[in-house]
């Protein structure tokens, strides 16, 4: 794999390539802003309309606010999922990646990096604005956001072999649904989880350890599959 | 050894299997039959009454059967779409696939014997306990695989997809089992649901494994009966299924 790499790239390391692949998407995903800013309107959106639904009480929306600001990542994310390899995959780029040196894993990996910094980071990074309005107390903001930032790539990880599975499905968006978000439920027990425990006092090691573990098993794990999958769609 | 390895080369071909599976139903059918029969006497007529829960306790011999069964399925589902992605057996998906349906109706059963029985005994229809909120989550990951299974036209692309999603579900199981028991640990101080009671009397027991094992055989007829199905769907241009058309034909 490195020898071939080097012959085909003059500066071709295994970083290199990555870099150039994240940068690639990353400028993608810029151009065609409405897949980025859907999903993200989408959070904002949800999370306002829980507390209209429910009530506006101040006990009410603290004790629930960390779990339904949770939920409503997990869905955002969710919908953006369906559009991770799509646009690749109608241009016919994922195909000619099949023929290229770089392994798809690689692609892969760099393709959920991307998506991750333009998707995730940016609900995190309004998650505070959405705890305050919940009433979140401000131990329960910081760890709020440590739990999405450590809980979100997995989300993504786990969700691409979703997004790979239905690649060439005409309908995949609920099916995604069905697919992945059973498997999002333990990220989900231990990032909400966090929120509620630091607010009786309880200690979160645990949990964030949990999340850690979580994340870097399935960083180590779920390209591959991801990649497995995306060459079955391509049946390849 | 030599001769295990010949009776699994033979499982490998759909036509050997169609045979074999063929004397083998009514066995399977006779032995579960009359096991869930002999249990269903034992555990309803013969075994005395809870002294906690009085008769209803009785829907233990469905309600634990249909549990141990939608677990037991599921890993003979994800083994055998392992050993399709690796050694790609036709035969295992075919066994991967009609596994996946009657896995999602035993852990409905489960559910729903589960609801029934938790109603009379913890006063309601569902208590997000870590078991029940993770048999929910398996009938969920089995929704899945027949959902993905039929959404693909071409089978072959069809069964990959569903095992890789199921291997894929296989490894997240025990995360999501332990983690819901520790969600349902921290957020449950005082539970409504027995602390376990008196560990069984044998006369309660027996029954109750009785019932498993038939239970088991039960799942193994229904498996060979849609794996035939499947098999004559998937043969249909092979001669030997035109065949035993023809033959089955002749004969009535």
């Amino acid at each position: 794999m490195s020898r071939s790499n080097k012959n085909s790239h003059a500066d071709g390391s295994l970083l290199a390539t990555l870099g150039r692949l994240f940068l690639r998407d990353c400028k993608h995903h810029l151009r065609k802003q409405s897949d980025i800013l859907n999903p993200i309107c989408f959070f904002v959106i949800i999370c306002s309309l829980f507390p209209l639904g429910l009530s506006a009480d101040r006990e009410l929306l603290n004790t629930i606010g960390g779990g339904i600001i949770w939920v409503s990542v997990l869905l955002s994310l969710m919908m953006g999922l369906n559009q991770l390899f799509r646009d690749d995959y109608e241009a016919g780029v994922l195909e000619q990646f099949l023929f290229t040196h770089t392994s798809l894993t690689q692609v892969v990996l760099a393709k959920i990096a991307a998506y991750w910094c333009l998707s995730a980071l940016p609900m995190i990074i309004l998650s505070p604005i959405v705890g305050t309005a919940y009433h979140l107390t401000g131990d329960q903001i910081w760890v709020l956001v440590i739990g999405l930032a450590l809980g979100s790539p997995t989300l993504a990880l786990l969700g691409s072999i979703g997004s790979a599975l239905t690649l060439n499905l005409k309908n995949g968006g609920v099916l995604l649904a069905i697919l992945i978000l059973p498997l999002f439920a333990p990220v989900l027990i231990f990032g909400a989880g966090m929120v509620n425990a630091i607010h009786i006092g309880l200690p979160v090691n645990a949990q964030l350890s949990v999340l850690g573990a979580l994340m870097f098993g399935s960083l180590s794990l779920a390209p591959f599959a991801t990649s497995f999958a995306l060459k079955n769609s391509l049946d390849y | 050894m030599n001769v295990l390895l010949k009776f699994y080369h033979r499982l490998g071909s759909p036509r050997e299997f169609y045979e074999i599976s063929g004397s083998l139903i009514p066995w399977f059918g006779t032995i579960s039959l009359i096991l869930i029969l002999t249990g269903s006497y034992l555990g309803l007529v013969v075994a005395p009454a809870d002294y906690q829960q009085g008769e209803s306790y009785r829907i233990i011999y469905v309600h634990v059967p249909s549990a141990w069964l939608s677990m037991l399925i599921y890993t003979v589902l994800a083994v055998s779409a392992m050993i399709g992605l690796i050694w790609r057996m036709k035969m295992a998906y075919v066994v991967m696939i009609c596994s996946a349906a009657p896995g999602a109706w035993f852990t409905l059963v489960a559910l729903i014997t589960g609801s029934l029985w938790g109603k009379p005994m913890w006063g309601t229809w569902w208590q997000w306990d870590a078991r029940l909120t993770s048999e929910l989550l398996l009938l969920f990951l089995y929704i899945g695989i027949i959902a993905l299974y039929n959404s693909f036209y071409e089978r072959h692309l069809a069964e990959k997809s569903a095992a890789i999603l199921a291997v894929v579900g296989v490894i997240n199981l025990p995360i999501i089992h332990y983690s819901v028991e520790w969600w349902n640990t921290l957020h449950q101080g005082s539970t409504v649901i027995r602390s376990d009671g008196p560990s069984m009397d044998v006369r309660m027991l027996w029954p109750l494994l009785i019932m498993a094992v038939g239970f088991n055989f039960y799942y193994g007829l229904i498996l060979m009966l849609r794996a035939r199905n499947q098999v004559l769907i998937q043969e249909a241009r092979n001669s030997w299924v035109a065949e035993l058309v023809v033959n089955k034909g002749q004969a009535s």
